[in-house]
């Protein structure tokens, strides 16, 4: 055999470079989520799915905690805020469950910035409506 | 040598020896060891690394005693590929050795490839592969003039059905250099990468990356659990180990853009370039 070369692997990695540039922030907020859950490669896929394990998104709470205070820039930080908002819509609203332990009131003002945020995805925006509407 | 030539090494060796690029000891390509030789032989020259910056400073300086270094390192990086362009067109392992040396000390170093290259022709992958093109093309017309000279020689059908194949299971040979390329590519920056992490402290940070992402991705190898990582290495929770992971992992891929940027004409076809070269490996250029 010649070389082992796969090109399917390599394409892989090239794509990291790609997504960075694209959206850096964001870039790194997937590969959270995919190094959480193979099947579930983005932040979208992984928290608007009521399949997605209850575990996995109590993780991904913990990993987007952690990114809202280490973060590399501001809009890091800023997703990970935004995006741990969004662990505990997708508990609330596909699994029932309440996984923060904060008060109702500091709850629904990180969903509602989420709700009102227009850099984030729609999927999450409604997601944080509909938790908001589950609080009500 | 043994038909397992040290590319298929490169190719699935630990990630340790991918990084620094290095041969098992006395199993170096002989082509490597001739390239050196006559290396010794010039006197002058200057070698760029890799990028149009390189190659533009080339023709603005003089020369330069450390050009035996920067030779050896161009060649080390660009080899594979043109290896495995030549090696996937059927020929021979000799012969494959054969031509690569040949495109090395005729092309590369006799004819200076990189001193008659410039920006304003673009992809310096796609140049490189085109004079390989032309190289291949040159040496068949010329040995095809010497055997006409010659007695005439019949191929039986036997080998040469062997031949086609081995044509139609091979992939093809534009494709197999561009993944070659995208490896030498990825498996210089890793090793640029992890250098900048020790240089700056974040040991622990490719550590992860390295055992969680790249092992995995590059020799198939299952990633190493979080919880294993945290505890070899005393970290607080999965979550900051994940994060750690992640800023490893955006290093390398700013560096990628960066090393990828210096084979363009302009540092903003570098997107472009990234897309053209997964067009290339995924077979839809």
């Amino acid at each position: 055999m010649m070389t082992d070369t796969d090109p399917g692997s390599y394409s892989q990695i090239l794509r990291w470079a790609l997504q960075d540039s694209n959206d850096a922030a964001m870039a790194s907020a997937n590969w959270l989520a995919g190094d959480i859950d193979d099947d579930r490669p983005t932040v979208e896929e992984l928290l608007d799915d009521p399949e997605a394990p209850l575990g996995n998104i109590e993780q991904a709470k913990g990993v987007f905690k952690t990114m809202r205070i280490v973060g590399e820039t501001t809009a890091d930080r800023r997703l990970g805020a935004r995006l741990y908002a969004a662990t505990i819509a997708a508990a609330l609203v596909h699994h029932d469950t309440r996984i923060s332990s904060q008060s109702d009131a500091a709850i629904e003002r990180s969903l509602k910035a989420l709700a009102e945020d227009g850099k984030m995805p729609s999927r999450l925006k409604r997601l944080a409506s509909e938790a908001l509407g589950k609080m009500a | 040598m043994t038909e397992d030539h040290p590319i298929s090494y490169c190719v699935t060796s630990p990630v340790s020896s991918l990084l620094t690029g290095a041969y098992p000891p006395g199993q170096e390509p002989n082509f490597m060891s001739d390239a050196r030789d006559h290396l010794n032989e010039r006197e002058s020259g200057f070698w760029p690394r890799t990028s149009w910056s390189r190659i533009e400073l080339l023709n603005q300086v003089d020369a330069d005693s450390d050009d035996k270094d920067i030779y050896e390192d161009l060649i080390q990086r660009y080899w594979p590929a043109v290896y495995a362009y030549v090696r996937s067109t059927g020929r021979s392992l000799d012969e494959s050795s054969d031509l690569t040396q040949g495109f090395i000390c005729d092309i590369i170093l006799d004819r200076q490839l990189f001193h008659v290259a410039n920006r304003q022709r673009g992809r310096f992958r796609s140049l490189l592969l085109t004079a390989l093109k032309n190289y291949i093309r040159e040496r068949y017309r010329y040995e095809a003039r010497m055997r006409r000279g010659g007695r005439a020689v019949l191929i039986p059908l036997d080998s040469a059905e062997q031949v086609t194949q081995k044509s139609r299971d091979a992939k093809q040979p534009d494709e197999v250099f561009h993944a070659e390329w995208a490896g030498s590519l990825i498996r210089h920056v890793l090793d640029m990468c992890q250098r900048a992490c020790r240089q700056d402290g974040l040991d622990t940070h490719w550590e992860i990356f390295e055992a969680r992402v790249v092992r995995p991705s590059l020799t198939g190898e299952a990633a190493v659990s979080y919880d294993t990582l945290i505890l070899r290495m005393g970290l607080p929770d999965v979550a900051q180990a994940a994060n750690m992971m992640v800023t490893a992992k955006r290093r390398f891929s700013r560096y990628l853009q960066d090393e990828i940027s210096k084979t363009v004409d302009e540092p903003t076809s570098a997107p472009g370039e990234l897309s053209a070269l997964l067009a290339a490996l995924e077979g839809r250029s």
